[in-house]
């Protein structure tokens, strides 16, 4: 009986060395990519889901793509150019010959429909696209669309036409009349084209499982350069460590490996390399000005103190892994538009009581007051904390601390905090945001963009020379003044704080160390390396 | 007679195993509550310097990653845990003795309406409770403890109402009714006193299931709310420390949790046994 | 028979109906709503506004259970926004997988249970009934997610015995029945393992009750061999209280297990239910809670039912 365990434990161990170590059954030359979550609908009007998103960008041919560096990649998109005349306000997009997979073009009335659906008002948009300038939009013919739009606007082209702008076959959706709410309720509810659509990217989808995994295969009717992998799969893992685990046995060849893992990258078994990009999303300390609790905060000097206070590097470093950078103003290093001019803040907590005291905020019994007020304030965050999270939310509350400013943690639900944002129930919220590929904060901190008045400055921030500057930059017709004005708001906003800019996220993958290819775009809609139909083994292997 | 004191004394051996869950659950509760000020030791106090430090002299079970003391954490996160645990319990055998003696004691319509309730409740999925019960209170640990406690107290009822329902044919009661006791006295100075048995044991086991549900609660991010430490979030938020290698951060949570729910559970059996047998608390 | 049949069924109107009320109530009390998770982060209140008018949400509470209610009476259980699909259809997808691994834990775990409390009752006190005793307490007391993990960690990724995760192979979209198997495994005994703990000790528990009986003894004195009187009667009359037993896992066979679910990456209903929770997705929660219900309902009656078969001390009129 021994005899007999000893010898299953030593052959276990000797299989579990090299090769194919998992029991999975598996085709070694497909990719395996993972997801947390799989996609729920894939009509990018309507879905929400990050890896809809990521499909969506494989399935359709977008209509106009952006590359890593976040500006326009023709090569790749259905407009093969655009002309931009009348002082910024007429669009005229050239696009190229391309099909549906049943056969059917793919031209200017997709476009025209597909744009006219999304801002549809009764549509449920999962769309963050701003299109209220845009007077009327037309197709002058079957390849040139005319958008003609009522003032100059240089996120335009940016932050509306190219952001996962995909066109959907009129012929198939375009049923009622446009704008209309049948049309609305329609698109809403539609469960049957969202799981099943038509195709006009590099891939189609082969076959898929809701939840549970996709195979996505070559589409012949693609009308660009074909993929060179014939099929690449992806499977869910809800949970992160099981998704690690996964990679580890050698079921899952490339995936995200978010910053707490990062420092055990490591450890796992197999052929692998490590990829790490910068990410277009910021976290930062967002302050509510408007409550009477924390009026201290008005006063910059106190909030350029907080600044101070903070061990930002450490944060990256330690907690993060390096899996961060630094953010100096409302703009990350890697964005075409950060001006390198924007004041840097070090970690300083020295510097941080001077400033404090010189203000007139002297310590009492470890808090600091004046004036009878006191340095106290509740700092919220939402969602499932990870231990990435809330060791931040401690660290910060610890650093505070240090230099006298008293912090109490509140971790809140995420739609219970997410509806509290929406309120304005919070003293200093952290959290993320996704920045646009042109900048622009004017319903973040523009000063008439309050929730009253249906934007999102949930702070109440106000600074008429930063409202100038934003409006400037996303209004002037000569581009060369859009950019100054950009770089002037930078400046000023490191100055000036409206928020605690803490860092830029930076993303990491594994991936088989022969594959290449790789699309690492900041843009990344799942986190995950993009450009799938570039992907390939080379040769070396 | 012979043969039931054969039959009781090898019990001592179970016994023996009920001791040392007593045991054990006296040490980690005066561990808990004692140790931290006496041996000074800090569950908030950063150390980034020293993150992921594996166990020395200076810190006897590692650091985490912000560098605290990971033992400190430990003790600290065991006074939460263990009083989420009790007074879960207590919520939940109140809540629950109270409704299984009335069904129980009154039977026919107001037992059918009663348990009919309880079989709406069964069949509103727990998790459901517990997440917008947590969601509403912000994540204060006193709603955690009253959430728990109220998504638990089903299993009691049943198990009192059972005993009750064998219990009201007894000649006490008739005897208090003949007096002209009102029913509550009845029931709450004569029924419920003489199920008392049950009642403690179901209690030793209602403290092992608010432990877990802790910890699952936890696991899922509406149990205790960093900054608090507690045995559930540090065993979950260790999770991934499992492929790192810093056994210091998962080990000692999974053990104190496994080996405290399970002498809860040891207690209860025994008491259980005990019961059954009619004799207890050899 | 029949009229008890009849008036399990007619009890179980008000019940459903008193389920579906606090569903609803519960589900529009909590805070945030649907809105957020499907205009996304970036949606300006106005947005929020719009989409809230859309959904009908700012109507009064009683007008939209009614039109809940009303829907429901025609069979339509309603469409989740986030999900882009009916949620007859998400059951659909998720209820039979749901089914496969709680009944294959279920199945395990009376497989085990069973044998086990028979054999450590016939051994009462030996070194076998202590130790499996501590084997079963420690079962017990094990976090689900903790004993899923470490169950990965040795069978799955150091000796590659077991998948990590998934429903099945992802070579083909139709029933793979070697495959099935081999991805249930590892989280159906992450399931039974506690089950196993706590019914083995009520079998264990039963049989010795039932084993100093009169009808045991005499049994024993008559010279009848312990296996015969052991499997033929003494069994049988322990196990007829674990029928109640069964019945209580019923809700569970069901609503599957998010948190298993969840890290073996398994789609079941626990998770879906779960997600939607967190994403205040009403439909799909209600519609979810309906069905649940019903089933919870049916499947309490079959089980009152069996125990009326097997028990032949019980009678329904």
């Amino acid at each position: 009986m021994r005899r007999g365990v000893a010898t299953i434990l030593a052959l276990a161990l000797l299989t579990s060395c090299g090769g194919a170590r998992t029991a999975e059954t598996r085709n070694p030359d497909l990719i395996v990519t993972a997801w947390i979550a799989g996609p729920a609908g894939l009509n990018p009007v309507t879905s929400v889901s990050s890896s809809s998103t990521m499909v969506e960008h494989l399935i359709y041919t977008p209509l106009i793509d952006l590359g890593a560096d976040m500006l326009p990649r023709w090569s790749t998109s259905l407009a093969r150019k655009v002309d931009i005349t009348d002082g910024g306000t007429r669009y005229v997009l050239h696009l190229r010959q391309a099909r549906w997979s049943d056969g059917a073009p793919l031209d200017a009335d997709d476009v025209v429909f597909t744009i006219r659906l999304s801002i549809n008002p009764n549509v449920i948009a999962g769309s963050t696209s701003d299109f209220t300038l845009m007077r009327d939009i037309r197709a002058l013919d079957a390849h040139t669309v005319e958008i003609r739009l009522r003032s100059p606007s240089p996120p335009f082209l940016l932050n509306a036409l190219a952001n996962d702008t995909y066109p959907l076959p009129k012929h198939v959706l375009g049923r009622f009349a446009p704008d209309s709410k049948a049309e609305a309720d329609f698109v809403n509810t539609d469960g049957a084209y969202s799981h099943d659509p038509l195709v006009s990217g590099p891939f189609r989808i082969e076959r898929s499982v809701s939840d549970a995994y996709m195979i996505l295969a070559r589409n012949p009717h693609y009308w660009g350069k074909p993929s060179v992998l014939p099929e690449i799969a992806f499977r869910v893992y809800p949970q992160q460590d099981s998704l690690y685990a996964a990679v580890d046995a050698g079921e899952v060849d490339v995936t995200d490996i978010p910053p707490n893992l990062w420092r055990v990258r490591n450890r796992l078994r197999g052929d692998y390399r490590f990829v790490t990009w910068p990410w277009n999303v910021t976290f930062y300390l967002l302050p509510n000005f408007r409550d009477p609790h924390i009026a201290f905060i008005k006063e910059r000097a106190v909030r350029q103190a907080m600044i101070y206070a903070l061990n930002r590097r450490f944060i990256i470093d330690g907690i993060m892994s390096g899996q961060a950078d630094l953010l100096n103003g409302p703009l990350p290093s890697f964005s075409p538009y950060y001006d390198p001019k924007v004041v840097r803040y070090g970690y300083d907590p020295a510097k941080a009581r001077a400033l404090l005291e010189a203000d007139g905020w002297h310590l009492h019994n470890g808090v600091r007051t004046k004036n009878g007020a006191a340095l106290r304030i509740t700092i919220t965050t939402g969602g499932a904390t990870d231990a990435i999270a809330s060791n931040i939310a401690e660290l910060i509350q610890e650093n505070l601390r240090a230099v006298g400013i008293d912090c109490t943690l509140q971790n809140e639900e995420l739609q219970t905090f997410f509806d509290d944002l929406h309120h304005s129930r919070f003293q200093l919220a952290l959290r993320g945001r996704i920045l646009s590929p042109y900048p622009d904060d004017y319903q973040s901190f523009g000063s008439g963009q309050t929730r009253e008045n249906g934007g999102y400055n949930l702070g109440y921030y106000s600074n008429p020379q930063i409202d100038r500057l934003i409006e400037a930059a996303r209004s002037a017709s000569d581009p060369a003044a859009a950019r100054a004005a950009l770089d002037r708001y930078q400046e000023l906003a490191a100055v000036d704080v409206p928020a605690i800019f803490l860092y830029s996220n930076r993303l990491g993958a594994v991936v088989p160390a022969d594959l290449e290819g790789l699309g690492l775009t900041p843009l990344a809609p799942a986190a995950l390396p993009m450009d799938l139909q570039f992907w390939h083994r080379s040769a070396k292997r | 007679m012979n043969e039931d004191e054969a039959a009781n004394r090898p019990r001592l051996k179970l016994t023996a195993i009920a001791w040392t869950g007593v045991a054990w659950i006296g040490l980690a509760i005066v561990a808990c509550a004692l140790a931290p000020p006496a041996l000074h030791l800090s569950a908030v106090a950063t150390d980034v310097a020293n993150a992921y430090a594996a166990p020395s002299w200076a810190h006897w079970l590692g650091t985490d990653g912000l560098g605290r003391d990971e033992l400190a954490r430990l003790l600290i996160g065991g006074r939460i845990t263990l009083s989420v645990g009790a007074i879960a319990a207590a919520v939940a055998m109140l809540i629950g003795t109270a409704y299984g003696a009335i069904a129980g004691y009154y039977g026919g319509v107001v037992d059918a309406v009663l348990m009919r309730l309880v079989d709406v409740f069964l069949s509103v999925p727990t998790l459901f409770l517990l997440l917008f019960l947590a969601a509403m209170f912000h994540g204060s640990l006193i709603a955690l403890m009253l959430v728990i406690g109220a998504t638990s107290w089903l299993g009691p009822a049943r198990l009192v109402r059972g005993e009750v329902l064998s219990l009201k044919e007894r000649l006490f009661v008739e005897a208090a009714r003949s007096v002209g006791a009102s029913d509550a006295r009845i029931i709450f100075r004569h029924v419920v006193p003489n199920a008392g048995g049950t009642i403690i044991t179901t209690t030793t086991f209602m403290i092992a299931t608010a432990m877990l549900s802790e910890t699952a609660l936890s696991f899922l991010g509406i149990g205790v709310r960093a900054p608090m430490p507690s045995w559930g979030n540090l065993l979950s938020s260790a999770q991934s420390d499992l492929f790192a290698g810093a056994w210091w951060l998962i080990v000692p949570p999974g053990l104190a949790i496994l080996a405290t729910v399970c002498a809860f559970n040891f207690l209860g059996d025994w008491l259980r046994e005990g019961r059954d047998t009619g004799v207890a608390g050899t | 028979m029949t009229n008890y049949i009849l008036r399990r069924l007619l009890f179980a109107i008000p019940t459903l109906v008193g389920v579906a009320v606090l569903a609803f109530v519960l589900i529009h009390i909590a805070p945030g709503g649907p809105v957020a998770a499907l205009v996304g982060d970036r949606g300006t209140p106005a947005q929020i506004a719009q989409v809230t008018h859309s959904l009908g949400l700012d109507k009064p509470l009683y007008q939209q259970f009614l039109a809940w209610i009303g829907a429901l009476a025609h069979g339509d259980l309603g469409f989740s926004y986030v999900r882009q699909s009916t949620v007859g259809g998400l059951i659909a997808q998720r209820l039979p997988a749901t089914l496969l691994l709680m009944g294959f834990a279920l199945l395990i775990s009376i497989a085990i249970a069973i044998p086990l409390g028979v054999v450590q009752a016939a051994r009462q006190r030996t070194r076998f009934d202590r130790v499996a005793s501590l084997a079963v307490f420690v079962a017990w007391s094990m976090p689900t997610f903790w004993f899923g993990t470490l169950l990965i960690a040795l069978f799955a990724v150091t000796l590659g015995w077991s998948p990590v995760g998934g429903l099945q192979t992802i070579d083909t979209t139709a029933f793979d029945w070697p495959s099935r198997l081999a991805h249930l495994v590892l989280p159906a005994a992450t399931l039974a393992i506690v089950s196993i703990a706590g019914w083995s000790r009520y079998v264990r528990g039963s049989m010795i009750e039932q084993l100093r009986e009169d009808y045991a003894r005499t049994a024993v004195a008559k010279g009848l061999g312990p296996s015969t009187i052991l499997f033929k009667h003494v069994l049988r009359n322990a196990l007829i209280p674990f029928i109640t037993l069964l019945g209580s896992s019923l809700p569970g066979l069901f609503g599957g297990a998010v948190i298993t679910e969840s890290i073996f990456a398994y789609p079941g209903m626990g998770q879906l239910f779960w997600q939607a929770a967190l994403d205040r997705d009403y439909a799909t929660l209600l519609g979810m809670t309906v069905i649940t219900g019903v089933l919870v309902i049916l499947g309490n009656l079959l089980a009152d039912l069996a125990y009326g078969i097997v028990d032949p001390r019980v009678r329904y009129e």
